[in-house]
Order: structure tokens, then C-alpha cells, then sequence
């Protein structure tokens, strides 16, 4: 992970994420606020929830706060997911987490998988093999958060089949959490979903 | 190396399918497309390889058709038998049976490899069996020679090892025992001082209690015995004999010669051998025969009546008690479950990790005890009259639906639900709020 080229900034607690673009549109007061990464959790807000236990140091990447890093050459802008947390003292390669936030109506949370996932791997796609900022080895994780809905549609756990997540992971180097609006900061290479 | 090899060509949905047997053989598939079938032949197979390595008396499965006719009748296959290109083969280290419908011909060709013969126990627990649970009086019901009335049979016997003892039902609360006195079968919950009959417990008992009871049975009690043969009379005698002339090429002496402290009386009958390590030989080979060595385990549909927490742990007890008994024992099973088929996922993903995940981490796995080599295990998938493969040919296991490394991937559950949550979310765009 080359983390001198990104702009992060030092977490050694628990990390609350939320995104207020869809909350903004009832309260004009937020309009101005987007993505936060947080040591609290939000008031007025559902938010995903990365669990540090043994305070580990958490670097965290806020990509709407630093937009240039999505420039491509020609000045366009490259659309990316909501942000980045690794493990800043990983020995060699420590885990790398790429975050995507849903917050839209039950009934649109299939339509908006596929737009989820694409952004997912266009981050991945210009982090890793563009800007060069993740390497191989590191250990890709993917979460698809969708904080607003703790409850499971039914059998939504199957969306991603074991298939699914194995093809994933042997075609982008990654590991999959969708739906997983907890995570837990394992150790520096690893991170895991918390049980119940 | 393959355990065994079976071919079924035009046996009712079936119309040809190639396996390669090992120690867990898993089958999966839409209704009726013979998944059961395969097992029934299996079974029938293994049970014949069973009785002419014994006998060695193919004139016997060749009169009257009874090598095909017996496999229907006993497991009430009528009506799947009328396809004239019907044939099977069946193919272990110690024989090759071969079986053309349309000429009712049956050979058998002995391999050279019959002194290491292992005698197997095989038992079917097919779908039905909560019939021994929902009918209290079943043993005075008249069934016909079927592998249900078989197994009815082989359950009067097994359970008398819990007698005296109470079988823990995997994390349900409740235990099961036999009231030898009242020849009844009976469940024990915690937390209830009341023991009831098994006919009055939940339906998911009445589907578990007979796996749990005879796996139990079948990897461990089974093999406690070593003093009563399995092969009894004439087919004892001549097996005696020809093991006998096998191992040393001499005949058997009379008693006035029985003098060396290695020779050996057995079966009312006088051995002489040259040395104590012939002698040896010669009885291991026999107990091989005679005795059972281990089990071979036939089991329908696990899933039946079960909560999905359970049919994974099923899985797992399953897997234990296979892979972790002294005995090289085999597992076939049918399944219609999702839950069963991720759990053996489950399971065979522990053991490629095993070694790179902390130790802690690992042990709060469900799955942490099955411990086995992810080769030994095979998941076919069958569909429209064959085996479906996974995709990706260089990198398929045994021509199942699992890649190189054992794991199971793109799969008929898979497809299916996939299919029932695009209809869901199609119609959620609809759904006034």
C-alpha cells in the first residue's frame, strides 16, 4: 500500500461512515456535508460501523474530500466509491477497505446493487492499476453498506452465492461484504464481520 | 485414485452418467431426475461386489436375472427398467460387474487384487425412515424384502446399543433412548422431567433420531465385535478353503498332523501353516472377509423436517463421523438443500484455511472439527439425464461441480434462487408504499 499518496488522516477507535447526500434532500442544512467517517456514531443518521477493539490505527480516506485523486489526465472526473481505510502499520500488506454507502428505499436496493458493485470496481480498477496506490498483495475488502436496512429481505443473504464471492475474489483479488453494515478490525491483515 | 467407478446408461431419467466414487459423494438436482437411482444402484452394486467376493458365484446373479431383478424389487425401482439400452458397470479394485438389459447379461471379472478385500457394512436410510417413529408398531407390519423393510431391520439391532445408554441429539436438547423393556423407542428433552415416545416427538426428531442413532452405530459400534463372522455356512467353509489355498497352496491337514503351536483350528477344521506370519496372514485376510472392516453409508434427503441451523450441523456430524472414525468408511447422500450444500462448502473451505486462520478464530467455526482432505470429497450435480460439470474443465475436481481445490461453485440452488430474487426485485419497483 503506497499510503504517501493518499491524504488520510489517523483513527485508533471505533470508525462510524455516513453519508448524508439522501438525508440532505429533506434537510437543506446538510447539503453541504456528504461523506463523513467519524469516531462517534451520528444522531440522525444509520451508518456502517467498522468495530476496533484492540485500537489498531486506521488510516481513512475521505474520496469526496479530496476529488483531485479522481482526475484522470484529460480533467474528467472518475467516479469512485465514498472511501478508503487501511491499516496504516501493516508489517507489509496489511488489509485494504474500499467503502460504497446505499441509503435509498427498500424497494430500489436490487436495482441499486449492480450500480454499487460497478462503482466498487472502477475505484478498485483506478486505485490499484492507475494511481498505483494499492498493490497486489495487499488484501482487497469491498463492503456494500446499506445502513438504513439492518433488516433482511428475504433470503437477500443469497444474492452473492458462495460462487459468486469466490469468482470475485479469484477475478479482482477481493473479498465481498454486501449487506454488512458492521465490520471488526481483526488485525492489520485482516478484517472480518463480527458474529451476533 | 478412484474408490469405484459406476456407469449407468438408460435406467429411467437417467440417460448416462460416469462417477468416480471417494469418500463423500454428494449428489444434487431437480426433482426426479434420478439422484436416488444412482444411489440405489450403487448400493445394489456394493452389495453384490460384497457377496462374490465372498462366494465367487456369478452363475448365482446371472439365474433368472437376478442380478437386474433383484435390484428392482429391493429397491422398488418397477417401472424405471424399460429402456432396452439399458446398462450398468461397476468397477472397484477387486472386480468388474458389468449388466446389458437388453440381452439380461451379467459378468463379473475378478481383478488379482482380492487379498486386500475389506468387507464392508452397507446400509440404505432412505427417505422414509420415520416410518419407525410415526408408526409405534411398525415391527408387526408385514413389508416386503425393500431396503425400508432392510433398514427396519438393521434399526431393531442398532438401537439395542442404547440401551443402556442415551444418544445425545446434536444441540436440539434431547436425547434418545431404547426402553428395552417395553421395546420402545423414547426421547428425553432437558428441562422436561417427561421422557416421550419418539412417535410423539417433533417430525424433525423422527427424521434425525434414525441418521444419528445408526451413523453412530455404523462408524463405531458396528466394528466392536470381532468375534462373529458376518459370512455364515457353506460360503464360510468355501471361503476358508479357498483363502486357505490361496495363501500357502497346500491342503488342509487332518487332525493327526496338527502338531505346530501355529497351526490353527477354525470352523470345526484343521490349518497347518509354515510359519506364525503365515498364519497371521491368513487370519487377517479371513477377518477381512468375514468381519465387517467398514461402512458404507446410503442416505436419502438428510435435510428432511429440518431447521437450517440443524441440516448444517448435520453436515458437519456427518463429515466427523466419517472422516474422524479409525475405519475408512463412505458416505453417498441425496440432497434437496441449500443449507446442506453450503454447510459441506463451509466445511471444505476450513480445511484449505485451516492453517493460515488464527487458531482462536478457527475453533468458533461450526465447522472447525471435520477434519479431511478436500479430494475425498465429490458433489455431482445431475440434469436432464447426466452430470452437469463446472465450467472451467482445467480446473474441475473429479468431473463434479467443485474447481480444482475441492470447493463447490456455480450450482443449481444457486441458479434457482437466483431466479426467484430477480422475480422479487422485479416486482419491488411495483409495490406501493
Amino acid at each position: 500500500m503506497n499510503k504517501r499518496l493518499l491524504p488520510y488522516k489517523n483513527f485508533n477507535a471505533d470508525i462510524f461512515v455516513g453519508d448524508y447526500t439522501e438525508y440532505a434532500k429533506l434537510h437543506p442544512e446538510y447539503v453541504n456535508v456528504g461523506v463523513i467517517f467519524n469516531d462517534k456514531p451520528f444522531h440522525n443518521l444509520r451508518a456502517l460501523h467498522i468495530i476496533n477493539r484492540n485500537k489498531l490505527t486506521v488510516g481513512v480516506v475521505n474520496f469526496e474530500k479530496c476529488q483531485s485523486l479522481f482526475k484522470s489526465e484529460n480533467g474528467e472526473l472518475v467516479k469512485q466509491c465514498e472511501g478508503l481505510c487501511f491499516a496504516v502499520n501493516a508489517k507489509k500488506h496489511g488489509w485494504v477497505l474500499l467503502i460504497e454507502m446505499k441509503y435509498c428505499k427498500g424497494k430500489n436496493i436490487g436495482k441499486n446493487v449492480d450500480a454499487a458493485i460497478s462503482q466498487l470496481e472502477k475505484s478498485l480498477e483506478y486505485i490499484r492499476n492507475t494511481k498505483k496506490i494499492i498493490e497486489s498483495k495487499d488484501r482487497v475488502y469491498w463492503v456494500v453498506a446499506i445502513p438504513e436496512h439492518d433488516e433482511l429481505e428475504p433470503f437477500s443473504s443469497f444474492v452473492f452465492s458462495q460462487n459468486d464471492l469466490l469468482d470475485l475474489q479469484e477475478r479482482l483479488n477481493v473479498v465481498m461484504f454486501f449487506r454488512q453494515n458492521k465490520l471488526e478490525v481483526r488485525t492489520n491483515s485482516h478484517l472480518g464481520i463480527p458474529k451476533a | 485414485m478412484a474408490l469405484k467407478h459406476l456407469e449407468i446408461y438408460n435406467f429411467g431419467p437417467i440417460r448416462e452418467v460416469k462417477l468416480d466414487f471417494t469418500r463423500v459423494n454428494v449428489f444434487i438436482g431437480p426433482q426426479s431426475v434420478g439422484k436416488s437411482c444412482i444411489l440405489k444402484i450403487a448400493c445394489h452394486c456394493a452389495w453384490v461386489e460384497k457377496r462374490l467376493m465372498v462366494s465367487r458365484d456369478v452363475t448365482f446373479f446371472k439365474t433368472g436375472n437376478y442380478f437386474f431383478e433383484q435390484l428392482i424389487a429391493f429397491h422398488k425401482l418397477q417401472g424405471y427398467d424399460t429402456n432396452p439400452n439399458l446398462r450398468i458397470v461397476y468397477k472397484t479394485s477387486f472386480l468388474t460387474l458389468e449388466y446389458i438389459h437388453s440381452q439380461k447379461s451379467f459378468t463379473c471379472k475378478f481383478t488379482s487384487q482380492g487379498r486386500f478385500y475389506k468387507r464392508a457394512k452397507l446400509s440404505y436410510i432412505p427417505a422414509e425412515r420415520n416410518v419407525i417413529a410415526t408408526i409405534p408398531n411398525w415391527m408387526e407390519l408385514s413389508y416386503e424384502d425393500t431396503n425400508t423393510r432392510s433398514f427396519m431391520a438393521d434399526w431393531a439391532e442398532s438401537r439395542k446399543k442404547f440401551a443402556r445408554k442415551q444418544l445425545k441429539i446434536l444441540s436440539l436438547g434431547a436425547e434418545y433412548y431404547y426402553d428395552e423393556i417395553n421395546d420402545r423407542d423414547m426421547v428425553k428433552l432437558d428441562g422436561i422431567d417427561k421422557k416421550l415416545p419418539m412417535s410423539n416427538a417433533s417430525s424433525g426428531l423422527q427424521s434425525l433420531i434414525p441418521i444419528m442413532l445408526y451413523v453412530h452405530y455404523l462408524t463405531q459400534s458396528v466394528f466392536k465385535d470381532k468375534t462373529v463372522s458376518v459370512t455364515r455356512g457353506r460360503d464360510n467353509e468355501k471361503l476358508m478353503h479357498r483363502l486357505y489355498k490361496e495363501l500357502t497352496d497346500k491342503i488342509k491337514l487332518d487332525k493327526s498332523n496338527f502338531e505346530k503351536s501355529y497351526d490353527l483350528k477354525l470352523n470345526s477344521e484343521f490349518l497347518s501353516f509354515s510359519s506364525e506370519e503365515e498364519r497371521d496372514n491368513f487370519l487377517q485376510r479371513y477377518n477381512n472377509y468375514t468381519l465387517y472392516q467398514h461402512s458404507e453409508i446410503y442416505l436419502e434427503e438428510p435435510e428432511e423436517n429440518l431447521f437450517p441451523q440443524t441440516q448444517a450441523e448435520v453436515v458437519y456430524h456427518l463429515l466427523k463421523a466419517v472422516f474422524s472414525s479409525s475405519t475408512e468408511n463412505i458416505l453417498f447422500m441425496t440432497t434437496h438443500s441449500p443449507y446442506i450444500l453450503y454447510a459441506l462448502n463451509n466445511a471444505i473451505l476450513s480445511n484449505i484455511v485451516r492453517k493460515n486462520m488464527p487458531a482462536e478464530d478457527f475453533s468458533n467455526l461450526k465447522c472447525a472439527s471435520t477434519v479431511f482432505k478436500t479430494k475425498d470429497i465429490s458433489v455431482w450435480q445431475i440434469q436432464d439425464g447426466g452430470v452437469e460439470y463446472y465450467a472451467n474443465a482445467k480446473e474441475r475436481h473429479n468431473n463434479t461441480i467443485q474447481d480444482k481445490s475441492g470447493l463447490i461453485r456455480q450450482n443449481y440452488f444457486d441458479n434457482v434462487m437466483k431466479e426467484v430474487m430477480t422475480d422479487f426485485n422485479n416486482m419491488l419497483s411495483y409495490r406501493d408504499l
